[in-house]
Parts: C-alpha cells; structure tokens; sequence
C-alpha cells in the first residue's frame, strides 16, 4: 500500500476506505441524532454538515448541545467498529489483529471563522505512543476546514525549538502554524497518524462548517501511555492465537 | 431498588468526597443505590481481606461499586480470584465507577476476562518504565532547565 510508506516517512497518511458502506452508516447515525439535537431539519447529511453555521448556534450553547450530542452517539452509536469496518486493512496493518478501540469518540464542529479552532498539542506521551490516531471527516476538508499536522520531522525540529525555548509558548505556536501542513481528506478517507505528531486546526476561513470525529486504536499487549486502557478503551478484537493463550491462562485463573 | 456497597480506593490521592460522587453516579446507573460504605485498610490493599469480609456480612446487597477496578491489582497479581468469588460465590455484582464496567454475574467475567488479563500483564512488564516516570523525568529536566 502506498500510504504505508508515507506513514512511515511522515507519520501520517491519507487513507480511503476500503468499505465505504460502515462510513456512510457513520455520517447517517449521526446525522439522524444531530438533527434532533439541533432540531434542524435536513434532506441530506453533507448538505446539513456543512451548512450547519446557517443555524446559528454558537459558543457555550453549541459546546452544551455538541456534548449532549457526544453522549447519545457514545450511547447508540458503534463509531470505533464501523470505522474499523471501513479501514480494517490499514488499522490491522499498522497494530496487528490483538486490538483495542477508544471507549468514546469525540467529534468536532469547527464553523467558518470560530476564533477557537483546536489548540496545537500532540496526542502522546498522554497517550501511548504506540497508539495510532484515526481522524475522519464526516464532510469534504480541504485548506483551513482541515487539520494541519507537523510530520516526524517538523515535530522534531519543533521539539528542539521549544526545548531551546521553552518559556516562549507564543514563538513556538507561531512556528508550529507556518510549519504545519494543511490536510486535506475527503469524506470517504481518513487521516491516520502516530500520536506523537504535533498537530491542530486554524480558523476555518472556508464558506463550510467541518464535522469530524476522531478515535484512537491501541495494541493490546503493546505500552501503555497515561490513559489507563481500562477507563478509555474497550478490546476490538483478537487473533485466533491470543484466544488460544488467554483462555489458558483464564483456566489457570478463573477456572 | 438494587442497594450496593461503596468500596473506594484508599491508596489514590483522588479526594474522597468525588470518589463517592462518581461511585453513587455508578451506582444509580446500575439501577440502585450505595447504603454502606467501606475503604480498604492500607495494610491490606493487596490482599482486599477487608472487602472480602464485609462483602460476606452484608447480605442485603445486591452489589458492590469500587472506585477503580485497579484495586484489584495492587497486590502481586491481579486478584480475579477475588472477582470470582464476588459474582460466582456471592451472587453480588460488581462496578467500577471510573472505567464505568459492570460484571454482573461469571460469564461476565469470563467475558472480560482478555482484555483485564492482557492490559493487566502489560502494566506489570512495563511497570519500570512508565510514562508517568518519563514525565516525571521530562519535568524535573525542565525545572532545572529554567533556574540554570
Ligand atoms: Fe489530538
């Protein structure tokens, strides 16, 4: 697969899906939910995404509703199997079969010019780094609607700035901001990249609000980070072998 | 009403008072309520005999909410027999407030069984060389970075 080489160089890569069924069953989930939250009324998911703006919920209300949204998509909504469903070959690729998925998934609404996109961080060693990040837009992203994310390389360099510097978080944040490279990832894609990777959204100067979730997948056996497995992921799935060796040891132990 | 015990955990720094608050919240998810409470005295956080014994006087309830299913691994294993015994031999069901899992009854556990079994062993491997170690390290750097 091509996009293992870039994920190699860059540690990140633009993936299309291999099924795009479970991801269009993804975007009508929430859709069907987001419509009563909201209680706007749409023909079409794409058309209501990337209209939402015209709505007019903004600040504390829409993070309210966004978070209400969040719960009853947790409740009803299997975000990390459908999207394992959809990028099984590149997520077994990258982790191996002995998988674990985050409990919850977030999502993201980022209207035209929102003065608070999300802030510049990376996603590890708060997470583990052998964690892999899977960021899917639920709408077309293209430009500022996107993400931008340093590659192995710039994050390097940027982690050499900050420890040179580090009382001057504005300096190394307007650094970040001209080294970042904007990425674009079509509805029907995702975004896959290593947790150490510095990365975040500038303000969206498009004419679109962009919806996208983002989750994380996790070898079983692999590191943890600070995340405690237990309290953040659920097990997705295993190997015919590991079966075989935890149900040995679940003899030894439980009988 | 389902009544259950509260079982905080006493070795984490996490106030008590937000400990109970996450545990009734479990607690009222699971259908009931806590009507006793109990923590685990310090010199038996590996061994959970103070549970054990309270769990087996109690015969009222109908289950038992910890704060963390990780006291469960504070001795020099992870004690499933413990579990075993909670909802094999006295019919409780047990949760656990803050990874908000529930195992309510043997096949529950065998269920789980896996996924607490690996990320368990994986813990005690790397139990030397934690992130929080490392961030522990990366802040004291830091520190003397900023007085030099
Ligand atoms: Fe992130």
């Amino acid at each position: 697969m091509p996009t293992d080489d870039d994920f190699l160089h860059l540690g990140y890569a633009v993936t299309p899906a291999a099924d795009l069924a479970p991801l269009t069953r993804l975007r009508h989930q929430i859709f069907h939910i987001a419509q009563e939250i909201f209680d706007a009324r749409s023909g079409n998911a794409e058309e209501f995404f990337n209209q939402f703006h015209q709505h007019g919920v903004t600040g504390a209300r829409l993070n309210d509703l966004r978070l209400r949204l969040i719960e009853r998509c947790t409740a009803e909504v299997d975000a990390g199997a459908l999207i394992f469903e959809a990028f099984g070959p590149t997520v077994r690729g990258l982790l191996g079969p002995d998988l674990l998925v985050q409990k919850t998934t977030n999502l993201v609404i980022q209207q035209p010019h929102d003065p608070d996109p999300s802030e510049l961080h990376r996603d590890a060693p708060s997470n583990s780094p052998y964690e892999v990040v899977v960021w899917v837009p639920l709408v077309d992203c293209h430009a500022t609607k996107s993400l931008y994310i340093l590659d192995r390389q710039k994050t390097a360099a940027a982690q050499e700035l900050l420890k040179a510097h580090n009382d001057d978080w504005a300096g190394f944040e307007a650094h970040c901001l001209a080294a970042g490279q904007g990425v674009d990832v079509p509805f029907g894609s995702a975004l896959f990249f290593w947790t150490g990777l510095y990365h975040g959204s500038r303000v969206n100067q498009e004419t679109e609000t962009r919806w996208s979730v983002n989750l994380r997948y996790k070898g079983l056996f692999s590191p943890n980070g600070l995340k405690d497995p237990l309290e953040y992921f659920r097990l997705l799935s295993l190997s015919p072998l590991s079966q075989h060796g935890l149900a040995f040891h679940k003899r030894q132990l439980l009988g | 009403m389902k009544s259950f015990y509260a079982c905080i955990d006493a070795s984490l720094p996490a106030p008590q008072p937000l400990q109970h608050l996450a545990i009734r919240d479990r607690a009222a998810k699971a259908g009931g309520a806590i009507t006793f409470y109990g923590a685990e005295e310090i010199l038996t956080l590996g061994s959970q005999a103070f549970i054990q014994a309270k769990l087996r006087r109690y015969p009222g309830i109908q289950g038992v909410v910890f704060f963390t299913i990780n006291q469960f691994a504070y001795g020099p294993a992870f004690n499933f027999k413990l579990l075993k015994t909670i909802v094999a031999t006295l019919n409780l069901e047990a949760h656990f407030a803050r990874e908000g899992l529930a195992i309510r009854d043997a096949a529950a556990l065998d269920a789980l069984f896996p996924f607490l079994y690996a990320v368990d062993a994986a813990r005690r491997r790397d139990a030397d060389r934690s992130w929080r170690a490392l961030i522990l390290q990366a802040a004291t750097a830091r520190t003397t970075d900023t007085s030099s």
